[in-house]
């Protein structure tokens, strides 16, 4: 009872800490916010050829409605400056279109249409049929859609918020799944719980703990690791959580070493404005664009004392003033459902049609199948005309004579031999019947360092994560094949389905139970992995094992 | 010193257990190359006939096992093409060449194993270590000739029968695979009465005596001394990694250091050792009739 009381009392002593010197600390920490999002901003408006932020609104983002562009509208919305309309229009369409299978895509979108001030019964219908459906992730955007006003039947806001806690692990955090707590969800959960602080203690006890746990993760640096690499989207999530709590930036509990969560997020921005998903990688959009949200949401928090997500307070001013009762809504994704937009993943940006992929890849094979099927048939007939020649006429030797050009005539038909240009070219065949994305992680962390191999880069990470379109029925393998197609890494695989090898690391090359695995959500399933359909908003991760999988858990 | 095949049965045997022994454990390049082109060579100066029918057997199998590496196998940085999902590599290629031929290698050098050890010889070593391995060597080593001479018998008694037609393909490979099963039934048939005729007559019991003219000259000393210096060369070699090649996934250069470059001499003198012998003992008698 003691330690509760004690808890409680530190949580509210920090908190008047953190307001009463976040005006004097936090300026030149928000100057160095605002110019970081400006580049974001430039990076993106470079990236979709846009000259001003509307006109990105109207373009690429309204393209990619309901495909990846949720963060930044929301993201955007939050400024109030914007139109939304045409953004919207699209959503709607996308929404009537298709039957969005994933209950936290559907959740996103509904959440992007509170922010831009939309009044839909896609909001309630959501928040009524989706809560839950999904694991924690689900919970969580689901909670952040009743703090904002929408309602449903079989959840009210607390209930909600005490299975929440109830789930909580006893070092304090949240994950998917296992024992222990993972700092994305933990920090995702806090954003969905901090507006409810104030319901009863069991919410502000169950958010002390989960603070401790966050930042007992922190880093020398400011930054956390998830699944073992240090990455910017954890600190990005952590901002945004503390910041839903005003909690300042200079508290004492998220600076390490003198390195505060903000510099934990800058250290991995490049000089193009993008972020980076891992230190010295390339630029990531999942991982800029949670830069972008959780940058905005410190100066949100630092500048007025808004809550990131609050949606609605973007458009309704009088609301600010009782912020203390109302919800804040938001959601991250790193974890189950990554918010890259389409333009920079070239796994969904297909430029050809599919109507004409099929007509250059039939011109350029059809070329030297015909002249190999002339051939064939021209021997075949020299040879029939040699034995009819030599007196062998028997109708059995012309028999034998057609069944072996048959054979070589269907060896042809089912290989297609292509130049190693064509093939890596990234020409894939558009996916036609899209019904999710998934995205992809080939690792090795298991053997990172354990010796000279240069095909084992330093940081284990052989594919950074990537997003893939896919269609019904598409395997891990499917998306494997497409993804060494697309980024040029080699493949090996026995009988269609068995992967031997993976960047010319085989398996039984480090000890006889080493290869690969493949897990999907960070499980191991029990199929093989052409046999496997994807679902949307599914991660594969390949990674590297010494040791059947063991060393990986 | 005499020619290679007069040489004493047991230096022969470790001379074959030395170049077979290392050419297996090596898949460098130069060492392949030249265990081929010795053991080659080897086979047409030592049994002094063409065999164009067995070369070019040999070389389909070579075809044969070359190009299915890189079919099954698509290791290697240097894609040459794509066939379906699946690239062709050169190192895969290469890889499938090299293993080949170190296979075909090995398989005249066998060639010439038959040839020269014949079953008298086989027996007087191993008749002193253990009678009935000598009694198996020596059938088994009798079986394939057996097989041929029988093979010609039975095809010979079908065309007398006048089941073949010479116009037809099918009816030929008919033919062909009911000689096929004739033969299967034939040498299990006989290896049973033959086993039971060598057991009546007593092989096997006990150790049994043999005359032989094999003595271990001066000559044969010299040679072992020839072959085992070599051998200890690439063995130390082969140890210390001096002779190492990866094809995999890009291929390494091949080293010139002073110790591999020793160790390819040492290989390329071991592989043409019968050559060389054959063709000393050649001028020697030359040299000997111009004298007369």
């Amino acid at each position: 009872m003691k330690k509760k009381v004690l808890s409680v009392l530190s949580i509210i002593v920090t908190a008047a800490l953190a307001l009463s010197c976040a005006a004097v600390a936090s300026s030149s920490v928000s100057d160095i916010a605002a110019s970081a999002v400006e580049e974001i901003i430039g990076y993106e408006l470079g990236l979709s050829g846009a000259s001003s932020i509307q006109e990105w609104i109207d373009g690429e983002l309204s393209d990619n409605a309901g495909k990846g562009s949720e963060w930044f509208v929301i993201t955007l919305a939050r400024s109030g400056k914007y139109d939304l309309t045409e953004y919207l229009r699209s959503l709607e369409g996308y929404i009537a279109e298709n039957n969005i299978p994933s209950a936290t895509s559907r959740q996103k979108d509904a959440l992007t249409m509170i922010a831009a001030g939309h009044e839909s019964p896609y909001i309630n219908e959501t928040a009524e049929n989706s809560v839950g459906k999904q694991g924690i992730m689900s919970m969580i955007y689901g909670l952040h859609l009743l703090n904002n006003g929408a309602e449903c039947e079989n959840y009210t806001a607390s209930k909600l918020v005490n299975e929440l806690i109830g789930m909580q692990y006893d070092d304090g955090g949240w994950a998917l799944m296992g024992e222990h707590g993972d700092i994305d969800v933990t920090a995702m959960t806090v954003q969905a719980l901090a507006p409810n602080i104030n319901e009863n203690k069991a919410v502000s006890e169950a958010l002390e703990r989960a603070v401790v746990f966050m930042s007992e993760k922190q880093l020398e640096d400011g930054d956390y690791q998830s699944f073992g690499t240090k990455n910017p989207e954890s600190a990005a999530q952590v901002l945004i959580a503390v910041s839903a709590l005003g909690i300042d930036i200079s508290d004492a509990r998220f600076v390490k070493n003198g390195h505060t969560l903000i510099d934990g997020i800058m250290k991995y921005q490049l000089p193009d404005g993008s972020f980076t998903h891992t230190e010295g990688g390339n630029s990531n959009k999942t991982a800029t664009v949670q830069a972008f949200m959780a940058l905005t949401a410190y100066r949100l928090n630092a500048e007025k004392g808004d809550r990131f997500y609050d949606l609605t307070k973007s458009f309704d001013p009088e609301r600010n003033t009782e912020r203390d009762n109302n919800e804040n809504i938001t959601s991250e994704q790193q974890i189950t459902t990554a918010p890259e937009t389409t333009a920079s993943s070239p796994a969904v940006t297909t430029k050809s049609s599919g109507n004409d992929y099929i007509k250059t890849e039939y011109g350029k094979t059809s070329d030297y199948k015909i002249i190999a099927y002339i051939i064939i048939g021209a021997a075949a007939a020299a040879v029939c005309i040699i034995l009819f020649l030599l007196k062998k006429r028997r109708i059995s030797n012309f028999i034998a004579v057609i069944i072996l050009a048959a054979g070589a005539v269907c060896f042809i038909f089912f290989t297609d031999f292509r130049s190693k240009e064509e093939y890596y070219s990234g020409d894939f065949p558009e996916k036609t019947d899209i019904v999710g994305t998934v995205t992809l992680t080939i690792r090795c962390d298991t053997i990172a360092g354990k010796d000279k191999n240069e095909y084992v880069p330093a940081n284990g990470i052989i594919l950074d994560t990537k997003e893939f379109a896919i269609e019904k029925g598409d395997t891990v393998y499917d998306i494997l094949t497409e993804a060494g197609r697309k980024y040029g890494i080699q493949l090996e695989s026995k009988s269609g389905g068995y992967v031997a090898g993976i960047n010319y690391l085989y398996e039984f090359d480090y000890g006889d139970l080493s290869g690969w695995i493949y897990h999907v959500n960070s499980d191991a399933p029990f199929v093989m992995c052409s046999e496997y359909e994807l679902s949307d908003g599914d991660k594969i991760e390949w990674l590297y094992t010494c040791e059947l999988g063991n060393d990986l858990m | 010193m005499r020619g290679f095949a007069e040489l004493n049965p047991a230096v022969l045997m470790i001379y074959y257990l030395c170049v077979i022994g290392t050419a297996m454990f090596s898949m460098n390049p130069v060492i392949i190359t030249l265990s081929l082109f010795g053991s080659l060579v080897s086979l047409i100066v030592l049994e002094k006939k063409a065999h164009i029918k067995l070369h070019l057997s040999f070389l389909l199998l070579f075809l044969i096992l070359a190009v299915i590496n890189p079919i099954w196998y698509h290791n290697g940085v240097t894609v040459l093409f794509v066939v379906n999902d699946s690239p062709i590599t050169l190192e895969a290629l290469l890889y499938g060449i090299f293993a080949a031929a170190m296979i075909i290698g090995i398989l005249y050098r066998l060639r010439t194993f038959t040839l020269i050890m014949t079953a008298d010889k086989l027996l007087y070593i191993f008749g002193r270590l253990s009678p009935k391995m000598s009694l198996i060597l020596s059938m088994a080593l009798r079986y394939v000739p057996l097989m041929r001479t029988q093979t010609l018998k039975v095809r010979r008694t079908q065309k007398a029968l006048g089941i073949y037609r010479g116009d037809n393909i099918a009816d030929t490979l008919k033919g062909e695979m009911r000689i096929f099963s004739i033969m299967a039934t034939w040498s299990l048939e006989n290896g049973i009465i033959t086993a039971d005729s060598m057991a009546a007559r007593g092989y096997g019991e006990h150790r049994r005596t043999s005359f032989s003219l094999f003595h271990f000259s001066k000559g044969d000393l010299i040679f072992l001394i020839l072959c085992i210096i070599p051998t200890a060369l690439i063995i130390w070699a082969l140890a210390a990694g001096e002779a190492d090649f990866t094809f995999y996934p890009a291929m390494s250069g091949i080293n010139s250091s002073p110790l591999a470059l020793t160790c390819y001499i040492s290989y390329g003198f071991l592989s043409f050792l019968p050559v060389l012998l054959e063709w000393k003992e050649e001028l020697r008698w030359k040299y000997l009739m111009s004298k007369i």
